[in-house]
């Protein structure tokens, strides 16, 4: 559909001003003065009265014609008119969501550099041969440190943010134990690695009993999808491995 | 978490059988057809543990067998269960969210357009298949809890929304310490990833939700689902969003696996830089349905050159492999390729595989290289073998 007529736009661009001393210099004494509203009001009559006229006489086709232009304009400045508040939306969106955020991602931060920190050292360590390869851990006795830095940790936590100070806490107390040398004597890279597993455990399994979640997950559908069965593989895999015994 | 660490570092290329590895365990095979699932039925659901998440396409409530299969991608998470009768119910979710601004208003249109939130600290969180969708309304990108194949250091909100993800695909355990085999990549030759730790993480989420967690190589999971008929024994390959995996297996045990950190999305990056086009404008176009054995415009061209790059890149990374190791078994017939994951889905994967194939020297004689017969839930699937064979 063509661009729809602004009616103050053609008044505007059809009209010259003139001053008034022109006009009186031109020997006009008096003008006669129309107002904006009444020269809308006029020229809706006489486009009504058009429109009126044609619609009669226009054909089945033709009026059809003519609705079908006026839903898709109409459906044009819905959409146009979507797409600001869409927009309006998102950028205030978005301006919040940076601030709110910006607090809670520093925190996590400094927990992950200390820990990438932790890694490295760790890892320098390991290469420049200071420390035994993974085969010599005990993981019995790292478990144990472990679990002694969390529970040292976890009656301060109160909260998702204590939660998060409690890891980050356990992390610190391990961090010690493991640069001082710790029991046994040596520290290697496998260590940073249970305490990832069981802080994260013991860090999430307090955070979902304290936090208040609001949520509407569990009402959700999740996209199910075919697959083929996999019994002649368990067959197959339990005959090997009797074949193999 | 010792099994995958053998299995996917170069102790293995020393010892043929790892110490801790992967054993097929005992019990009774279930009879039963193989069936297909396809509808979401909220009454009737396999899991009833899991309420309204799962659904049988019968929607008669069955029990599902003990242990569990989980595929941990970059791109993609996915779960598996088998019921009584046989039937695999995957579940799937994009491995993505979003947050947006917790007013009444977003509050209010989320609801009513029946999109998945958590509040967390005050914000939004839309998690999942609908933080796709939304972040394509609000034109934005979705934040990635993995990168590479790996949980992601950059993103500082990635565990406790792959906790909440994990918990909308598995549900609760049907017992306290059910098995569930989760996939990790094999240790990567192309950059300095840190797999114990991202293996640690899943570990421990799988925990905190009363799995007993037991990592496996994502290759070896491919091997498990698609070379039952080959004894076990040939090569696995994984083509992912964010890795490659590969592992060559000989009667179930691995003999070399490794990863490179080269996918989906290493494809989408390059084609959106020469084309100068945003990359999930990339991503787009790749999953459009291209075939890159006839590309048809530029775009296409560009799928096709990364492809083939991305192809001919593992494929030699296998065999110098190959060469390398000392302790490769001797096999005695010729093995099968099997190529799974999103990204081997493109139209052509296969021919133009078996082309490159043919232009470099393998070392050892390959009788077929072929698709994986599910190739998005093969991962998933063939952790869901490993678990069922431990029951
Ligand atoms: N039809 C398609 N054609 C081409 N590529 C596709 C298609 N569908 C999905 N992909 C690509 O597949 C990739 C995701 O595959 P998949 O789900 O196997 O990865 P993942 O397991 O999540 O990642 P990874 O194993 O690397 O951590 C994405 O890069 C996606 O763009
Ligand atoms: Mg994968």
């Amino acid at each position: 559909m063509s661009k729809p007529l602004s009616v103050q736009d053609v008044i505007r661009q059809s009209a010259t001003d003139v001053g008034l001393d022109e006009l009186s210099r031109r020997g006009c004494r008096k003008v006669k003065v129309l107002d904006k509203q009444t020269v809308f009001r006029l020229i809706d009559e006489a486009v009504n009265r058009v429109v009126e006229e044609r619609l009669a006489a226009a054909t089945a086709q033709e009026r059809e014609q003519i609705r079908a232009e006026a839903r898709s304009e109409f459906q044009r400045l819905v959409k146009e008119r979507q797409e600001q508040l869409e927009e309006r939306v998102q950028r205030e969106v978005s301006a919040a969501t940076e601030e709110a955020r910006a607090h809670a991602d520093q925190q996590v931060q400094e927990y992950q550099e200390r820990l990438a920190q932790l890694e490295s050292q760790v890892g320098q360590e390991v290469e420049e041969g200071r420390v035994p390869g993974a085969s010599a851990i005990d993981p019995e006795l790292l478990g144990s440190m472990i679990r002694e830095a969390v529970a040292q940790a976890a009656p301060t936590s109160t909260g998702p943010s204590a939660d998060l100070a409690a890891l980050q806490q356990s992390i610190e107390a391990l961090s010690r134990k493991v640069s001082a040398g710790g029991p046994g004597g040596s520290s290697s890279s496998s260590s940073i690695e249970p305490p990832s597993e069981e802080a994260l455990q013991a860090f999430f399994s307090r955070s979902s009993s304290s936090e208040q979640v609001e949520s509407n997950i569990s009402n959700v559908e999740v996209k199910n999808a075919k697959a083929n069965g996999v019994n002649k593989n368990l067959a197959k895999l339990r005959s090997l491995k009797q074949g193999s015994e | 978490m010792n099994e995958a660490m053998n299995a996917s570092n170069d102790d293995l290329d020393n010892g043929f059988v790892p110490d801790n590895g992967f054993v097929p365990g005992e019990g009774a095979v279930a009879d039963g057809s193989v069936n297909v699932n396809e509808n979401v039925n909220e009454n009737g659901s396999v899991e009833t543990d899991c309420g309204a998440q799962s659904a049988t396409a019968t929607g008669v409530a069955t029990k599902t067998e003990l242990g569990r299969g989980l595929d941990v991608g970059t791109a993609n998470l996915v779960s598996s269960a088998q019921d009584a009768e046989g039937n695999v119910h995957i579940k799937i979710q994009r491995n993505a969210f979003l947050d947006i601004d917790a007013d009444d208003y977003t509050k209010n249109m989320l609801t009513r357009l029946n999109v998945q939130y958590v509040v967390i600290n005050g914000r939004m969180v839309v998690v999942g298949d609908p933080a796709f969708e939304l972040a394509n309304i609000f034109n934005r990108e979705t934040r990635r809890p993995m990168r590479d194949g790996m949980i992601s250091p950059d993103e500082s909100d990635a565990l406790p929304i792959e906790k909440m993800l994990l918990e909308t695909l598995l549900g609760p355990p049907t017992k306290e310490g059910e098995v569930c085999y989760y996939s990790v990549p094999a240790e990567p030759i192309d950059a300095d990833l840190n797999v114990i730790y991202h293996q640690g993480v899943f570990g421990g989420l799988l925990k905190s939700l009363g799995y007993n967690g037991k990592p496996l190589v994502e290759g070896h999971a491919v091997v498990f689902s698609e070379l039952a008929e080959d004894d076990f024994t040939g090569i696995g390959i994984s083509g992912g969003g964010g890795m490659f995996n590969i592992c060559v297996s000989y009667k179930s045990i691995p003999a070399l696996s490794f990863s490179t950190t080269r996918g989906g999305d290493w494809i989408d990056r390059n084609v959106a830089n020469v084309l100068g086009i945003s990359a999930s404008r990339a991503t787009a176009i790749k999953e459009k349905g291209v075939d890159i054995t006839r590309p048809k415009n530029r775009e296409e061209e560009a799928v096709e050159i990364y492809y083939r790059n991305l192809i001919s890149y593992t494929l030699t990374n296998i065999k110098s492999r190959f060469e390398s190791s000392s302790s490769m078994p001797n096999f005695p017939d010729p093995i099968s390729i099997v190529c799974a994951g999103g990204t081997s889905l493109i139209g052509g994967f296969i021919e133009v595989f078996q082309d490159e194939f043919k232009k470099i020297n393998f070392p050892i004689p390959v009788k077929e290289i072929r698709h994986a017969e599910d190739p998005l839930y093969s991962v998933s699937k063939g952790c869901l073998v490993a678990s069922l064979s431990e029951v």
